[in-house]
């Protein structure tokens, strides 16, 4: 039986639990791929000639497509399918969890230990807030979310959401989940061979699975990873023991960090910042500028700006501001992302903005030559997770 | 010692407003009863083709057997508990705990 997760941390499905978990990843990738071209080419075909006939125009931006989209039989149906495929992910997962969570737990607590022994440090913060857009929904439908506590020195969140990503992402993600990482990683250093840094930050690690990448590709460096998450980043702790890297975990807010100005010389984020308010991410930014090094890179990996594609590409990726709990999806892909880099401090000269193919979906050859070559968003590929996947960087030089 | 701590139950659903796609909401729990049925379909075909192959590997030529097979009481019963379960899965929507606060919109 294939393995759902390759590291030590996985839990052990039976063999209907593991063929539900298949049906499920297939059925992702039937929406995510084969719906979403036949929804496009319903849209090209008959809801755009009709909405520009009527008003003499085409649609204007994303939520103009939505409006006229939203009758259609087929937008109806791949809706319904994408959102109870979103629900079955974490329903393919949790009775094996509930059955397993103990024994996860205890493992999680062992490779911890081993993890402290060798210098890696886990700093939980009881009295930390958790933040209003973390508390106020469960984000991708997630039951109990990134912050859920159900017991004692609980794991339960973090092996929820590493199974249940390597369930959803139908192996667009990296069979290690680590793609993101190893992708941005990689492509800082192949273009800049001189840029050695020595303290590497990741804001909102989750369960650090794209943190893990960094300490690979920089073995000297100093590796920190933070999330407002207890259960995650115990259980990232874990995982990037068992992964084979030391990395340090600290349980702190990105809008108030605790770290020194000019201590680090990298600060990335993955599918992070666009799950804050506006508000939020403009002290994440100005943040970043504070704790990096003279000299030193923000990059974070996100969707693309809204600014930069289609009416009908914004609305394909507004559909999970929608349909999919990710009520700041929208806002921030609103965002004028050189603009809020230089209200936070950066230089708009020093402003940097990359799309990177991913390194395990389009082998290491294309990835290596992709390195020195700039790319434009545009690609429909660009930020979704379909046949193709590129990821969209931005940041800035300090 | 570890399995003395304590732990609450996991939640089942997430905290989120469903949305209705469909002029009738009828139309949308359909959608999610057709795909549970769906998945669990697909479980059997999996588990069906493992049991051939293993079957063949061994020298069992399974269609005649099963046309002669007869389950024993224990294994009647496991199966109508099963079946129930089943039943369960395949209607979760309809039981699915309503959601304690409305998020999304």
């Amino acid at each position: 039986m294939e393995e759902l997760i390759r590291h030590p941390m996985r839990m052990r499905a039976n063999r209907d639990e593991r063929a539900r978990q298949n049906f499920v990843t297939g059925l992702r990738a039937f929406v995510l791929n084969d719906m979403a071209t036949g929804m496009r080419r319903v849209y090209e075909g008959r809801v755009e000639p009709q909405f520009e006939s009527s008003h003499g125009r085409k649609p204007a931006d994303g939520e103009e497509v939505h409006q006229a989209m939203k009758p259609e039989p087929y937008f109806r149906f791949y809706s319904s399918m994408r959102y109870n495929a979103q629900e079955m992910v974490w329903r393919s997962i949790l009775p094996i969890l509930e059955r397993e969570r103990d024994d996860v737990r205890d493992r999680s607590r062992e490779l911890s230990a081993e993890a402290e022994r060798e210098g890696a440090r886990l700093e939980l913060d009881d009295h930390l807030e958790t933040p209003r857009n973390v508390t106020a929904v469960d984000v991708h439908l997630m039951p109990g979310n990134y912050h859920g506590e159900f017991g004692d020195g609980d794991v339960s969140m973090g092996a929820l959401y590493d199974h249940g990503l390597a369930v959803f992402s139908f192996g667009m993600m990296g069979s290690n989940l680590d793609d993101i990482g190893r992708s941005v990683a990689g492509y800082v250093k192949g273009r800049y061979p001189d840029f050695q840094p020595q303290r590497i930050l990741d804001l909102g690690c989750t369960i650090g699975h794209n943190t893990v990448p960094w300490a690979k590709e920089y073995p000297d460096a100093e590796v920190h990873a933070i999330d407002v998450g207890a259960p995650g980043l115990r259980y990232g702790h874990a995982r990037a023991r068992a992964n084979g890297v030391g990395i340090h975990f600290h349980q702190m807010n990105a809008t108030t960090l605790d770290f020194d100005d000019d201590s680090f010389d990298v600060v990335f984020s993955s599918m992070f910042l666009h799950e804050l308010p506006k508000k939020d991410i403009r002290k994440v930014l100005a943040e970043a500028y504070r704790v990096l090094r003279p000299g030193g890179l923000m990059i974070h990996m996100e969707l693309p700006p809204n600014n930069q594609m289609s009416a009908y590409d914004g609305f394909y990726l507004d559909w999970d501001c929608w349909y999919n709990n990710e009520p700041y999806y929208k806002p921030f892909r609103d965002l004028d992302t050189r603009k809020v880099c230089a209200e936070a401090g950066f230089d708009p000269e020093r402003y940097v903005q990359f799309v990177i193919p991913s390194r395990e979906g389009y082998g290491e050859d294309t990835f290596q030559a992709s390195v020195s070559r700039d790319q434009e968003v545009g690609r429909d590929t660009t930020g979704r997770l379909a046949a193709g996947v590129q990821w969209f960087t931005f940041g800035a030089w300090k | 010692m570890s399995a003395a701590d304590k732990h609450a139950p996991l939640p089942k659903a997430a905290k989120a407003k469903r949305p209705q796609f469909f002029d009738d909401p009828g139309t949308d729990h359909l959608v999610s009863m057709f795909l549970e049925l769906a998945s669990e379909v697909w479980v059997l075909r999996e588990r069906l083709q493992a049991l051939e192959d293993v079957a063949e590997d061994k020298g069992v030529i399974l269609e005649k057997e099963l046309e002669a097979y007869a389950p024993s009481p224990e294994r009647a019963a496991a199966l109508a508990a099963d079946r129930q379960a089943f039943i369960e899965r395949v209607t979760f929507v309809l039981n699915r705990e309503p959601p304690e606060s409305a998020g999304g919109d």
